[in-house]
């Protein structure tokens, strides 16, 4: 049986079928002793049910000791003899005292340990809420089968080495997705009925090439080519040329240290911390740690640190905010003590002084003095692009900030008024209007001025981009070997022809058209990261044909 | 009362799952089973516990076991651990 889809992220991969059940909607909850028992027994047994299936059976033990650890409960009971009233708040107290004993080890496994109690932590509330995960560590080579996948999902993915993933719904912008993309895990979203219908089948084989999976009862004996992608070692830095000599700068975008290990010689544009943040690594020491190991591996190459970017889709903790409080608002206004507590970590690891300090969700300049006051005077501080407010008033942002980063998903976001999870609207003329207003004023210093975003990360948008002028990307490791070549292939007099033709376009379809075009002349439609195959709409663009040429001519 | 010192020899030093065999192990027996490093004593039925010990390779241990079968639970934890859990070993623990 044969379904289709979107094609996320790239790639081919066969496997057993592993469906993700449905979520329910996640609630706070308050148990008594009594009901905390039930629901560890249930877990407990919910554990074990996986853990048989998928063969994990030495994980299952470990989980159950810990489950009916007497010291863990001798604890419990004793601080709701104390006055907790909440015996699930009480279990989770008891067990973040345990990881953060751990975490303060100077063993480095043992500090491991406590961030893997966490993540099984945050796994038995999810539980607890009705909202797990049943993603374990014998899902290595499996294709995930769900609806949608939440950030615990991915990691456990990352993780456990899932070979592919297909779901129901899903979005090429989404947190999850693009953590996923950082990997290269294939990925096919948008398949209709691929839960229910996955549940009838045992194995599958993904095609994220051209949009399809198959379900079938027995091995599909496809042979999946390992095609792993050689990395350009680029050992100047990310430096590369176009065609005609001028020269454009890669970076990487890294969400978990360990993905740094294949990418030696590349700066890092964006190392995004909520993922720090959501394995328990907030203490200052435990920051420094990560960012001082970081700053090591990287260097002589920079190390740009994005401030905990927190709140909206990114809340997973259960933390209750107005949606448009993100990045640097949710840190000034509700959690000045976080933002402060990172902000020494950095001053402390930066020793090597290639660390770069980047704000996220700027929209006014008083932000960036209440951090630039905080932060070490000889640390550069940067500023994401992420608001029309910011990219419309970027230049008036020169004297406070030394560079800028552009994020096209949250930009286009509030540039088209529509929620990132709903729909893309990747190219709509106006995102590239806003984005080169605002570079035009770094005409003249380039090197200040980057796209972090998404969008950078697919030849169609990077193309776009180039053809702005703007000439630092940070882009998924992933998605390196096609930047360079999409680079190496692209001069002047073409980027030149592709302005012109997203200054007069009209729509989304036109901007497309041009961009797909001008890859297909160069050869390289293929190595689209997100895989989206453009048809140019011919009736519009040959309704277009006379202001695309005055364009060509101006 | 039943007292052993052992040292930890395997790669990961007493990780989860070795943890958790103590904690198997300890249960299959009568007597109260104490682990003790560096004067820190802990019941070996928590493997919380047993955890915040952290003990890498070449930590040393020291069994402490008191009640009818004290002999031989001591003797089982011991074995456990100088067996490596059945992990992979520290190649030459002696040169560190």
């Amino acid at each position: 049986m044969i379904l289709k889809g979107t094609p996320a992220i790239k790639g081919r991969a066969a496997g057993k079928i592993l469906v993700l059940g449905k979520r329910k909607k996640r609630r706070k909850k308050r148990l008594t002793l009594p009901e905390l028992r039930q629901e560890v027994e249930k877990y407990s047994e919910y554990l074990k049910k996986i853990s048989v299936d998928v063969g994990a059976g030495s994980i299952y033990r470990v989980y159950e000791a810990i489950l009916h650890d007497p010291q863990l409960w001798e604890k419990v009971e004793s601080l709701i003899s104390e006055g907790e009233k909440n015996a699930l708040r009480a279990f989770v107290r008891v067990i973040e005292d345990y990881a953060d004993e751990l975490s303060g080890s100077e063993h480095e496994k043992f500090r491991n340990l406590g961030f893997e109690l966490r993540i099984w932590l945050r796994d038995f509330e999810n539980f607890v809420e009705g909202h797990h995960s049943e993603i374990l560590e014998n899902s290595t080579g499996r294709i995930v089968v769900g609806y949608e996948l939440n950030i615990m999902d991915v990691f456990r993915i990352i993780k456990y080495g899932v070979s592919g993933v297909v779901l129901e719904r899903g979005s090429l912008t989404s947190h999850p997705i693009l953590m996923l993309k950082s990997r290269g895990i294939p990925t096919l979203i948008r398949v209709r009925d691929a839960v229910s219908k996955a549940r009838r089948y045992r194995y599958a084989y993904l095609d994220a090439m051209e949009g399809f999976v198959e379900f079938s009862r027995r091995p599909l004996r496809i042979q999946v080519n390992e095609e792993k992608k050689t990395i350009h070692l680029l050992t100047n830095g990310g430096r590369v040329r176009m065609a005609d000599g001028e020269e454009v700068t890669l970076q990487i975008n890294v969400d978990i240290p360990e993905e740094l290990e294949d990418f030696k010689g590349l700066g890092v544009g964006l190392f995004r911390t909520e993922y720090l943040y959501l394995m328990g690594v907030v203490s200052r020491d435990d920051q420094e740690y990560v960012y001082r190991k970081l700053s090591e591996s990287v260097y002589p190459n920079v190390l740009t640190i994005r401030l905990f970017d927190l709140g909206g889709e990114k809340a997973p903790l259960g933390m209750d905010i107005p949606s448009h409080v993100r990045g640097i608002r949710y840190l000034l206004e509700y959690n000045r003590k976080l933002l402060e507590d990172q902000i020494e970590a950095i001053n402390r690891a930066s020793v090597r002084g290639n660390i770069r300090v980047l704000i996220p969700m700027v929209s006014t300049v008083e932000e960036v003095l209440e951090v630039r006051r905080l932060l070490k005077a000889d640390i550069p501080l940067g500023i994401m692009i992420e608001t029309p407010a910011a990219a419309l008033i970027a230049d008036r942002f020169k004297k406070f900030a030394s560079f800028f980063s552009v994020g096209t998903n949250d930009l286009s976001q509030y540039v088209m008024a529509i929620d990132r999870k709903v729909s893309d609207y990747r190219f709509h003329p106006a995102i590239f209007r806003l984005v080169w207003y605002s570079f035009d004023k770094f005409r003249y210093q380039k090197e200040r001025y980057s796209v972090c975003g998404d969008l950078a990360a697919s030849h169609m948008g990077l193309l776009a981009l180039l053809s702005l002028g703007i000439r630092v990307f940070s882009v998924p490791p992933a998605y390196i070997p096609d930047a360079v070549e999409l680079i190496e292939k692209m001069d002047g007099e073409t980027l030149n022809r592709v302005f012109r033709h997203i200054m007069v376009a009209y729509s989304e379809k036109d901007v497309e058209g041009i961009l797909f075009h001008v890859l297909r002349e160069k050869g390289i439609v293929e190595g689209d990261v997100s895989g989206r195959k453009v048809e140019m709409s011919t009736d519009l663009y040959e309704s277009l044909k006379p202001s695309v040429e005055d364009a060509g001519n101006s | 009362m039943k007292v052993k010192k052992v040292r930890i020899v395997n790669k990961l030093g007493l990780h989860a799952r070795p943890a958790m065999q103590i904690v198997e192990t300890a249960g299959k027996y009568e007597s109260d089973i104490f682990i003790e490093k560096d004067g820190n004593r802990v019941e070996a039925n928590s493997i919380l516990d047993l955890l915040v010990l952290v003990a890498p390779p070449g930590t040393e241990l020291t069994i402490i076991a008191e009640g009818p079968d004290e002999d031989q639970a001591v003797e089982a934890i011991v074995s456990l651990i100088e067996s490596g859990f059945g992990e992979e070993l520290v190649e030459e623990l002696g040169d560190k």
